[in-house]
């Protein structure tokens, strides 16, 4: 039952964010969905790719967390 | 909007059948295990999503690849662009390249210059000897504003100790600033010629994007179809983050899916039969259209209905299980044929393997709305 539990918890989490919303999670933090632009990449030999934009999870610790 | 702890208490009561204080429990209980694990330094791993773990005396939070691919979903199969010709970039790193070489030229011609204004004083004749020597030196300066300061108060200077000897001074002062225009412009030469090239190049470029995105070549052979279409599609998706976010609205629909199964679909499903005809998922036979959640491999995506339709027709008779899916981009719309349903992202990977070239190679993976 515990590990359907963690399932589930990590499916919930992750639809939430999908459908950007921030997920706060009681005494860890919280889940946030973030936009990455596109964005131009130069390499060192000239060589410049559009980098494709991307979707990111990100995850902000408590402020009072720590030890 | 935000979860905060009840609702996302009330999201896992829903997605576990569980009671709400089982749940409670339950989520305390991970809590304090994350906790835990994160005090004693240790890492706290949830397959399929991510890991905890302290760092600098911070809780982080590393997503795993699976759950990165799955948030990324919208822009999966995207790849980097190569923007051949377009060097905005490189052409800013190549000048500073360039001033160095004008102040090494610069200075040679600073030396040159003193030779000059040497040789002015010995000569008896200053009208018509400093002319050429002037307007080799004046076309560095004119690319340099610095320089040009400079050198025109080394003129004065040396115009000061010429006012002296003999009377050329205000004429050479003149003859400095005619000079600059026509010498100027044959030094810019082949750096001009360069950024013509360039631009050029990034005309070329864009233009052919644009023919593209008019959907110019859909009229080619089969093959090519869904290439020029897609690629312009690419781009438009590149160019415009808006209009994902309004694609977002689409998305809940995942939401809409039978609660009963729900827990087991990500894990267990994959793992007992990847890609194949579990619970109606698969990559031939006829589309199921109970199962609304899943992914699909686009191989087609034109703006022309009766085309996408027809290639749906071909890709059906040769047994893949197929769709048409559509999709808005900047106000167009998009026919996207899919062959496949699949329940997860690597199943659909698996399956691009499967699928015959030119789609092997030129496709991308999307959930099914």
């Amino acid at each position: 039952m515990y590990n359907e539990f963690i399932k589930a918890f990590s499916e919930v989490v992750r639809e939430e964010v999908m459908r950007k919303n921030e997920v706060q999670v009681d005494g860890i933090g919280s889940f946030q969905f973030k936009h990455r632009k596109q964005f131009q990449k130069q390499y060192d030999n000239g060589r410049v790719v559009m980098m494709p934009p991307k979707d990111t999870i990100t995850f902000e610790p408590e402020n009072n967390q720590g030890i | 909007m935000t979860i905060d702890k009840e609702q996302l208490i009330e999201l896992l009561v829903e997605k576990t059948g569980l009671e709400h204080d089982q749940v409670k429990g339950q989520l305390s209980k991970l809590i304090q295990r994350i906790q835990q694990a994160a005090e004693e330094g240790k890492t706290f791993e949830i397959e399929n999503f991510g890991t905890f773990g302290m760092e600098e005396g911070v809780l982080q939070f590393t997503p795993a690849d699976r759950l990165e691919t799955e948030i990324n979903n919208k822009y999966a199969g995207m790849k980097p662009i190569e923007l051949i010709g377009a060097f905005k970039e490189p052409e800013g790193d190549e000048i500073p390249d360039v001033s160095e070489m004008e102040i090494e030229q610069g200075e040679k011609a600073w030396s040159f210059d003193r030779d000059a204004a040497e040789e002015e004083e010995k000569q008896a004749e200053p009208d018509s000897e400093p002319v050429p020597e002037q307007a080799e030196i004046e076309k560095v300066p004119g690319q340099e504003p610095v320089d040009e300061e400079a050198q025109e108060e080394f003129e004065e200077l040396i115009n000061a100790d010429q006012v002296d000897e003999a009377q050329p001074s205000p004429q050479k002062q003149e003859e400095a600033t005619d000079e600059p225009v026509v010498a100027k412009g044959e030094d810019k030469d082949p750096i001009g010629r360069l950024l013509i090239a360039a631009v050029v190049l990034l005309a070329v470029g864009i233009g052919s994007l644009l023919m593209y995105d008019m959907g110019m070549f859909q009229e080619l052979g089969l093959t090519n179809k869904e290439s020029p279409s897609q690629t312009a599609e690419q781009s438009q998706a590149l160019d415009n983050t808006d209009r994902d976010e309004d694609r977002t609205t689409e998305q809940p629909v995942i939401r809409s899916e039978p609660k009963g199964k729900d827990p087991v679909s990500n894990g267990e499903g994959a793992k007992e039969a990847p890609g194949d005809n579990q619970q109606g998922y698969g990559l031939e036979g006829e589309f199921n259209p109970s199962v609304n959640n899943g992914y699909m491999i686009v191989v087609h995506s034109m703006r022309d209905k009766q085309q996408a339709k027809a290639n749906r027709q071909e890709l059906r008779e040769k047994g893949y299980r197929t769709s048409i899916n559509e999709a808005s981009v900047q106000g167009t719309t998009y026919y996207r044929v899919g062959i496949g349903q699949f329940e997860t992202i690597e199943d659909a990977q698996n399956a691009i393997s499967k699928i015959p070239e030119p789609y092997r190679s030129n496709n991308f993976i999307k959930r099914i709305q």
